[in-house]
This record gives C-alpha cells, sequence and structure tokens, in this order.
C-alpha cells in the first residue's frame, strides 16, 4: 500500500514538475510572439521574466541572447552590448560568438575602432576564426570609411559574399573623390575643385569672382592705390580664393556620402550575405 | 451455480470485460476461494471492510440502493460482501497501476471523449465506480497540489509579479518595474507597491508622475509621513520652489512641517543670491545636516561672480578691458587691437583728408566699441549664469546623495 502511495506521489510530483516547465515553456512561446511581432519592449519584459523564474537557468541562456537581440533591433546598441557583455560568464553560450556579435554592434553603434580592437584580440585569442573576423574586419573599415582596407580584409576572408563585398570596396574606393586633391587644384586654378567634382556652374562663377577680385588687386597696386589692393585682397579676392577651395572640398565630401550611400543601399537591400 | 444464477440473473455479468466474461468460471472460482482466503485472514478482511465501506459510501447511491433492494432477505448477503471484497483486492492487486495510468491518460485527454469512451466500456462495475472514484481522487489531488504550487508556476499571480517587479526596480529597470506594480496594484492594494511606484517615477526624472504616486499615499497609515517628505524632494527635484513655500499639508505635522522648511531654505541657495543669516538658515536642521551643508552656504555667500556694469565700464574705458575683468582674455586682446585698428585707420585718414574713409572706418570703430562695451557686459552675465549652474550641478548632486536628508527606506 505504501508503494502504491508512494507511486501516486510521484506521479503526482512528476506531475506539478511537468506542470511547472510547460509554464516556463509558455512563458518562452509568450516572449517568442513578441518577439516575433517586433513588440521589443514586451519582449525584453517577457524574456526577462523568464530568466527571473528559471531557476534552474535551462532558458536563460536563449533568453538573454533574445533580450540583446531585441535592443539590437530596437537600436538600442549600448544596452545590447551590455546584456551580451555579462553573458560572456554564461557557460551555455560560446563566448567567441557572444564576442563577434558584440564585435556586429560595435560596427552598427559606429564605433568600429572599439570593433577592429575586439577584433584583433578575438584574432589572437581564436585564430581558427580567422575567415570569419576578417570579414567583420572588413564591415567595421566599410563604416569608417577605409573601402581599400575593407577591400584587402574582405579579400582575406572566405565568408559567403564576400566577394561581392570585396568589389563594391573597391568600385567605392575608386569612385570617391580626393579631398585633398579637389582642395590643392583648387588652390592652383579657383575653381578647379569644382570642375573635378563635377560642378561646372560652380566651378566657371568661382572662376569668375577670383580672376575679378585678382584682376582689381593687381590694378589697384599697379596704380599704386595700396588700400584699396590691401582690402580688396583680404575682404574680397582672398575669401573666394579659400572660400572656393572649402568649397571644393565639401563638395567633394557631399559627392563621397552619394557614392556611400548608394554601396550602403546596395547593401541594405541587395546583399544577401551576412550583416551586422 | 444457483448464487452465480442470482448473479447472473443480475446485472452484474453485463459489466464484465470480455476476458472476465471469457474467463467468469475460472474467475469465480478464484473469487470464492479468495472470498473464503480473506476471512481467515482477519487483518486483510479488516482491510478490505475499509475498502467495502468507502467503496459503499462512494459508489452511485442509485445502483447500489437497487442492488441493496434485490439482495436484501436473500441470503446471500454475506457472500456478496465477500465477493465484492475480493473484487477490490484483486483489483488493488492486479489491476491498480493499469487503473491509474488509465485515469491519468483521462485526464490527459480529458477532452478527447472518444478516448475515454473506448476505455470505460472496458471497465467492470467496480472498476468503473473506482475509476471514477481514483480519478476524481487524482483531479482533487492534481488540483490541491497545483493550487499549492500555482504561486510558483503562474508566473502573472501577485507574487509572481511582485517578486519580478521588485527583481527590476534594483536592477533600476524602472520602467518595467513600474508596470509589474501596476498590474499587482490591479488585484491588490498596497501602500508598499504604491510608495515603490513613486520613488521609481522620481529615479526616472518622472517628477510629475512621481509627485501624484506620492500624493496618493497622504492618508496612508504606514506610507503618509514618508510620502509627504518624498512629495516634497519630488518638488524639489523638479524645481519647483514656489510650490514648496505655498504647499499646504491635510494635517499639520511638526516633522512634515520641518522637512518643509528644510527643503524651502535648501532651494534658497538656487533662487536667492543672498542668504538668510546663519541661525535662520540653519534652524531646521540637524547639527549633522548643518556640518554637510556649512561649505555649500560659505561658499554660496562668496560666489566668484562679475559685475555686468563693472565690465562694461571697464571696457568703455580701455576697449577689451572688460572682456579681461570676466576672464575672456582672447576675446578682450582681438576686441582691443580690432578698436584699436580701426582708430588708427579713422585717425590716418582724417589726417591724409581722405573723408569718406575716415569716416566709414569712425563709424566701424564705433560700432566695434559699442560692441565690446555691451559684449563685455554680455560676458559677465554668461560667467556668472557658469558660475550659478557649476554651483547649483554641484549643490544638487550633493543634495542627492545625501537623499535629501530623507532616511532611506529599506522595502
Amino acid at each position: 500500500m505504501i508503494n502504491r502511495i508512494s507511486i501516486l506521489i510521484i506521479i503526482l510530483f512528476q506531475t506539478a514538475v511537468l506542470s511547472a516547465q510547460n509554464h516556463l515553456e509558455m512563458q518562452k512561446e509568450y516572449a517568442e510572439s513578441l518577439f516575433a511581432g517586433e513588440k521589443y519592449f514586451d519582449a525584453v519584459t517577457e524574456y526577462k521574466r523568464l530568466m527571473f523564474f528559471d531557476e534552474n537557468k535551462i532558458y536563460s541562456a536563449e533568453a538573454g541572447l533574445k533580450i540583446a537581440y531585441c535592443y539590437k533591433s530596437g537600436g538600442k546598441f549600448d544596452d545590447a552590448i551590455a546584456v551580451l557583455s555579462k553573458m560572456k560568464e554564461n557557460q551555455q553560450i560560446n563566448k567567441t560568438d557572444i564576442e563577434i556579435e558584440i564585435i556586429r554592434l560595435n560596427i552598427l553603434r559606429g564605433t568600429y575602432f572599439r570593433a577592429i580592437g575586439l577584433i584583433e584580440k578575438l584574432e589572437r585569442e581564436v585564430p581558427e576564426k580567422q575567415s570569419e573576423l576578417n570579414y567583420w574586419k572588413g564591415w567595421s573599415y566599410m563604416v569608417a570609411d577605409e573601402w581599400q582596407k575593407a577591400a584587402d580584409a574582405f579579400g582575406n576572408s572566405r565568408e559567403k559574399g564576400t566577394e561581392i563585398l570585396k568589389n563594391l570596396c573597391i568600385s567605392v574606393s575608386e569612385e570617391k573623390y580626393s579631398l585633398s586633391f579637389a582642395r590643392t587644384i583648387s588652390y592652383i586654378l579657383p575653381g578647379a575643385g569644382h570642375f573635378y567634382t563635377g560642378y561646372f556652374i560652380e566651378g566657371i562663377i568661382s572662376l569668375g569672382w577670383n580672376v575679378l577680385w585678382g584682376y582689381d588687386v593687381v590694378n589697384a597696386i599697379k596704380a599704386d592705390r595700396i588700400f584699396d589692393a590691401v582690402m580688396v585682397g583680404n575682404f574680397l579676392w582672398l575669401r573666394f580664393y579659400t572660400g572656393g577651395s572649402q568649397e571644393a572640398v565639401k563638395l567633394a565630401e557631399i559627392e563621397n556620402r552619394k557614392i556611400i550611400n548608394e554601396a550602403y543601399k546596395y547593401l541594405s537591400i541587395q546583399f544577401e550575405g551576412k550583416q551586422p | 451455480m444457483k448464487i452465480q444464477k442470482f448473479f447472473l440473473a443480475h446485472n452484474l455479468y453485463t459489466n464484465l470485460t470480455l476476458f472476465e466474461k471469457i474467463n467468469w468460471g475460472k474467475i469465480g472460482n478464484a473469487l470464492f476461494s479468495c472470498s473464503f482466503v480473506l476471512t481467515q485472514k482477519n487483518q486483510k478482511v479488516k482491510t478490505a471492510e475499509k475498502l467495502s465501506k468507502v467503496f459503499t459510501r462512494k459508489a452511485k447511491r442509485k445502483e447500489l440502493s437497487r442492488f441493496l433492494k434485490y439482495l436484501k432477505g436473500s441470503g446471500i448477503k454475506q457472500i456478496f460482501f465477500s465477493l465484492r471484497d475480493a473484487f477490490l483486492i484483486r483489483l488493488f492487486n492486479d489491476n491498480f497501476s493499469n487503473v491509474l495510468l488509465t485515469a491519468k491518460r483521462l485526464m490527459l485527454k480529458w477532452f478527447n471523449k472518444n478516448l475515454a469512451h473506448n476505455l470505460y466500456p472496458n471497465l467492470t462495475l467496480f472498476e468503473k465506480s473506482l475509476t471514477g472514484k481514483i480519478v476524481f481522487s487524482y483531479l482533487l489531488l492534481l488540483t490541491s497540489y497545483s493550487f499549492l504550487f500555482s504561486q510558483q508556476t503562474d508566473l502573472f499571480s501577485y507574487d509572481n509579479r511582485m517578486k519580478f517587479g521588485n527583481y527590476l526596480y534594483e536592477t533600476k529597470d524602472y520602467i518595467r518595474a513600474v508596470d509589474e506594480y501596476r498590474a499587482c496594484l490591479k488585484i491588490n492594494q498596497s501602500d508598499t507597491l504604491q510608495f515603490k511606484i513613486g520613488e521609481a517615477f522620481f529615479e526616472m526624472g518622472q517628477y510629475n508622475f512621481a509627485s501624484e504616486e506620492f500624493y496618493k499615499l497622504f492618508s496612508s497609515k504606514e506610507f503618509g509621513y514618508i510620502s509627504k517628505i518624498s512629495f516634497l524632494k519630488t518638488q524639489f527635484a523638479a524645481e519647483k520652489y514656489d510650490s514648496l513655500q505655498i504647499f499646504q499639508f491635510p494635517d499639520e505635522e511638526q516633522e512634515v512641517l520641518n522637512y518643509q522648511l528644510k527643503f524651502v531654505n535648501l532651494s534658497l541657495m538656487i533662487t536667492e543670491e543672498n542668504l538668510p543669516g546663519y541661525e535662520k538658515y540653519f534652524q531646521p536642521f540637524s547639527d549633522r545636516e548643518k556640518s554637510v551643508l556649512l561649505d555649500f552656504y560659505e561658499e554660496k555667500k562668496s560666489l566668484p561672480y562679475k559685475s555686468p556694469l563693472k565690465a562694461a565700464v571697464f571696457s568703455a574705458i580701455i576697449p577689451g578691458a572688460g572682456k579681461i575683468y570676466t576672464g575672456d582674455y582672447g576675446d578682450g586682446i582681438t576686441a582691443f587691437l580690432a578698436t584699436g585698428l580701426f582708430a588708427f585707420l579713422a585717425y590716418d585718414n582724417f589726417k591724409a583728408e581722405h573723408n569718406f574713409r575716415a569716416w566709414l572706418f569712425t563709424g566701424l570703430g564705433a560700432f566695434f566699441y559699442c560692441g565690446n562695451v555691451y559684449g563685455s557686459a554680455a560676458s559677465a552675465q554668461i560667467h556668472n549664469a557658469k558660475v550659478k549652474n557649476e554651483f547649483e550641478a554641484g549643490f544638487k548632486l550633493f543634495l542627492k546623495n545625501e537623499n535629501y536628508f530623507i532616511p532611506f527606506i529599506r522595502f
């Protein structure tokens, strides 16, 4: 009789344990449904609840990662990095994977020097991940506007889509205007920097103003009107001369931004490989 | 055989399983033997009797009364009881686990009527009754057990929400903590939770919401006092300094009024240029509070403000001197040189009788000069604002670290 009662108690106990387990499972499903519905704030709350009540830490790793993804999806990169940094101690998750996720988040939030620093650290610690690390190094350089370095990094990676990325980086690097070249040629010939960046009308106007005020200054010096020459030279000619050069650099930057934006547009819409 | 016929006459036979029907003869003999053995073994009979009593109580009244009516006066009552006991013993000996499993299956597939139907007809009358009893008992026990553990398994119960809310509060996730506490308040009113919501809003810098929460607790027996002080703290943090002075609490508790005076005096550090005398200012504060506030009191009295009037006059006498007075050395020297250059150019052109240029530079020089005088006064004001802001920021940080001289609440 005692044995039968024991059996009954065991069955009841197992049912209760299973019941508790089911509640956590249900909670996980609920959190996941919120995550899938892009309700990231609520999803974070429910994943946190799951982690809090999961005394045996069965779901803690998965829930922690999902919280980080929620923060990431919601654009809260700092919070995502903070969560992942805490999760490095979790034995259920590969520490390298966490580090790589942190690198990706650093790329996204624009702290690319930090990303490159972490990549270099991982390169020493996990040499077998070199290919993947080169891939993310390429992305870091892309965000850092170092397209040639990015192309080199992609060239050393065997990840999916690296060839496309490498060609894209080379293309952007070649298409981009040199700011120093635009500035220099504008100093040599006012308006040349405008021509270089494709702004021909602005270039002609800049050249015209410089010729006009230059002529006036020279004329004033010839006529021994030194004060006039200094005033016109300082307040007009010099303004147009330096202003024209500065504008050439600014226009080159605008054009470069357009080229980069086109590349980013391609990456976000058409590129099928891994993205940060 | 006579007895068997009586039994068969009764509908007991129809309630037997197919297996039992086939082996009825063998089972019948075994049962009689069993019954005989049982009567010899007193202890087991007692157990059987107890079980039979339980059975009798729990069996369906209608069937039992009909059956008993039939048995009454038939002379086979004693044999019937032995037989019934034997059935029960057999059931417990051989089929107990199966019955339990069946019960569990029934429960798990509670809504699967077809399965329940298929299982049910294969049981004997006794088994049917017993199965019902066991299923009922199982469900009853399970319900009780689940109820006992429900606080642990239902993650959205009051207790669990509160635990989770406390965890969020401790990890400074105040916005989620407020959500949890509010959900708890919907179930059960709690002054502690109400107060914690106020504190959470305060920590988030949502001072208006915090004030509302504290205000609700003014009449609370447990939290009335602390919520009034926290309300004052919130008003101070929200820079509603006028409200601190004019707010009237429903009841005039001396300690609360003393705190109100404290906050009013603390606000004077921010709003007033000249503080009251030492005695008057420190009257509501304790000795410890006085000692830590004294530095700020002295600093406030000797803040390195610059007079805008002086700065303007200095610049009027020597262009740029006002800016140098306010510590803006670069601008001061530039203003001096620019005004001096224009003055020289104007003078030189007047001397060379280039009147147009002379007047042009005079105008420019005058413009620079006036601008510098005005700029010096503005520079003094900017300097004063910087000094004031730095002092206020330091003072507010100090008060925050001191929790506004309010005792810390441990929940």
